[in-house]
């Protein structure tokens, strides 16, 4: 929970430390860098490999990302999901990966379809892991006896989602933006393309998308370079070979729109959602991530202040970048009381649109910095964020000295830097507002506190 | 240590609570119907802690029960109720081993459609009872260890998760040191420690159950 009382002022002997003796010598101003060494090479199959040697602990994380995302559904929209789902469904592998105390998770996304295994890294328990985890991946049973509970499982987890106020109100503004386009399907699935999909599209589908050449694997612990090109070696050789995902369509054009779902609840789910063209790895990109995170991105950020600080309409509101393939999104989030949905809504608009026409201070983008270095640095100092940042990293075709030179790159970004940015590419005129909740008369936002 | 806390005056400790399970009963349950709620239900067990337990192997005997019980797809329970006869859509334990005073092993379950959450309970409970009866087999056994060993180690990745270890065995009155001999401690356990276990502590009279119902309609 956060704490809301609020910060004490700071001293000028003590800046924001707040007279802690343990904070004295820090010097907060100081940007650490990072210096991760990444190996990187291709199978022989054309699998992507990034790893990481890292003897900290006996521990090895093994990442596969394959562009089998929902969107890759040609046939019926549910397919790329199902087939995810069926790889471990009563088989053996799983059973025995649990036995070795190894944790195998899956994850589907719209453009990808994401495998992990966590083991130990002693012999006897990593060789029959990889050996299982291999087999799972490539060699999947797909038993027609556990097709229909799992599309029942699949259907009812969508169901659910869709229940969900704040995901709905994601759906919602998905289905809004990329109408007709491969994204326009954020639940990746329906009703009919789940019902219409046989054992026999799994494998093929299988067989295309889990192809070698359709893979990106990382690797991040405690084993040698030569023991992790003889494990991609093994598990790149063993899966179907020679298909590609080819990228998808530029999205279409967008157009504004208020959006709202009637659901009963005792608050309101709200989404600000605004078309954001940029892939990751353009340069501007980090601009917009700081901008994002002044704007929404912690507990001292600009909604947060003014939303709950100032006039405590709600817990939180967090604004995200999302960078997709052929496009993207740029969303401010919120749960509000029913009454002061349209309130909150136009105060967001406003502060939108003060932060776009003045950018940020000097002061603020040094807090979204350290806030972004600290992050990242946490981030790389674990195994398991580390290769979940590789694996997307990798996803994102960010070039090779990406991680080692971001802190340095977001350092030297200005104000007039990330307010250039955000002229050039967050046009308040495709404002998409989505609301999910309960209809009730509106009602005036209380007056701020001070 | 002393750069940071020296200079901080010693107080004498308020008195220590050690809240205790309450005198054995009958079952106890209660209802919820709320609007978007999950149906399912949730059953708690009143149980030791790593404090409380009246010895080490106890202690640890207690520290397997989630993963024996119901995480994972191979464990007791989502073999029988989840994959064998789907009476439950999805099912999960946890237990704090670390209070000053008693603990909960809580198993939380997800019903699959047309199963009632007092169905779904009361098949749990019936499971939970021949459990209760029988020690659990060599190979269950086995596998609840490596995976809680396993996470142990998982866990070192993280330094925050790390610090919370030794600060949470240290604030139930434990010596943070003695997280050091876990991993031979667990080793050690027996099927036969860990029936002793669910006989004594898995018992009707320390269970308490929620049936959680979707209301769709506005709660009243």
């Amino acid at each position: 929970m956060h704490d809301s009382t609020p910060t004490p002022q700071p001293t000028e002997t003590n800046s924001i430390y707040g007279g802690l003796v343990s904070a004295q010598g820090l010097d907060l101003d100081q940007f650490e860098s990072i210096q991760t060494q990444v190996q990187a090479w291709m199978t022989q199959a054309g699998t992507g490999v990034k790893f990481v040697e890292a003897r900290g602990l006996p521990i090895v994380d093994v990442i596969l990302r394959f562009k089998a995302g929902t969107v890759q559904d040609t046939t019926h929209a549910g397919l790329a999901a199902l087939t995810l789902y069926m790889l471990d469904e009563g088989s053996q592998q799983a059973e025995h990966l649990e036995r070795l105390g190894a944790v195998f998770e899956k994850q589907i996304r719209l453009e990808h379809a994401t495998l992990s295994l966590r083991s130990l890294s002693t012999q006897a328990v990593l060789a029959p892991a990889l050996a299982l985890f291999t087999d799972l991946v490539a060699h999947p049973a797909f038993l027609s006896s556990a097709l229909d509970k799992i599309k029942q499982q699949l259907l009812q987890s969508s169901a659910s989602r869709e229940r969900h106020p704040a995901l709905r109100a994601r759906s919602e503004a998905f289905r809004h933006l990329f109408s007709g386009h491969p994204y326009g399907c954020p639940l990746g699935n329906t009703a009919q393309g789940v019902a219409a999909v046989t054992t026999d599209d799994l494998r093929t589908f299988h067989q295309r998308a889990y192809s070698a050449s359709n893979l990106e694997m990382v690797v991040v612990g405690d084993l040698s370079l030569a023991e992790a090109q003889a494990l991609s070696r093994q598990i790149s050789q063993a899966l179907p070979q020679g298909w590609s995902a080819t990228d998808l369509p530029t999205v279409p054009a967008a157009t504004r729109a208020t959006l709202h779902v009637e659901q009963p609840g005792a608050s309101s789910a709200v989404l600000l959602a605004l078309p954001l063209n940029v892939p990751a790895n353009d340069p501007q990109f980090p601009a917009l991530v700081l901008a994002c995170d002044v704007l929404g991105g912690g507990f001292e950020s600009r909604l947060m202040t003014q939303l709950r600080q100032r006039r405590g309409l709600t817990y939180g509101v967090h604004t995200h970048v999302s960078p997709l393939r052929a496009g993207g999104l740029f969303t401010a989030e919120w749960e509000v009381a029913p009454a002061h949905v349209q309130g909150s809504q136009a105060l967001v608009v406003t502060l939108l649109r003060d932060f776009i026409e003045q950018g940020p201070t000097q002061a603020e983008l040094q807090v979204a910095r350290k806030h972004l270095e600290g992050q990242l640095l946490r981030g790389v100092a674990q195994n398991q964020h580390l290769a979940a940042l590789l694996t997307e990293l990798t996803h994102q075709r960010q070039p090779e000295d990406h991680l080692n030179t971001y802190l340095e790159r977001i350092n030297r970004l200005t104000p007039a830097d990330v307010r250039t940015a955000m002229h050039r590419h967050l046009d308040l005129s495709y404002t998409i507002q989505v609301s999910v909740g309960p209809s009730v008369e509106q009602q005036p936002l209380p007056a701020p506190d001070q | 240590m002393t750069r940071h806390f020296a200079s901080i005056a010693a107080n004498r400790l308020p008195a220590r609570k050690t809240p205790l399970a309450p005198p054995l009963q009958a079952r106890r349950h209660q209802t919820l119907r709320l609007p978007g709620l999950y149906s399912g239900t949730i059953i708690s067990f009143n149980l030791p802690s790593q404090c409380t337990a009246q010895s080490g192997e106890q202690a640890y005997a207690l520290r397997l029960l989630p993963d024996l019980l119901a995480n994972g797809h191979s464990s007791i329970l989502q073999r029988l109720l989840v994959l064998d006869d789907p009476v439950l859509q999805s099912l999960n334990s946890a237990y704090e081993p670390w209070q000053r005073g008693d603990s909960l092993l809580a198993l939380y379950a997800f019903c699959s459609p047309q199963v009632t959450p007092e169905i779904a309970a009361e098949r749990l409970m019936l499971e939970i009872e021949a459990f209760r009866q029988a020690a659990p087999s060599r190979q269950d056994l086995q596998r609840a260890k490596a995976r809680l060993l396993a996470r142990q180690v998982f866990q070192r990745d993280d330094i925050g998760m790390q610090a919370h270890a030794i600060g949470k065995q240290a604030a139930c009155g434990l010596d943070p040191l003695a997280l050091e001999d876990e991993r031979q401690a667990i080793e050690a356990v027996t099927t036969e420690q860990v029936g002793q276990a669910a006989f004594e502590f898995l018992t009707d009279s320390r269970a308490a159950v929620t049936f959680m119902h979707n209301k769709e309609s506005a709660h009243a």
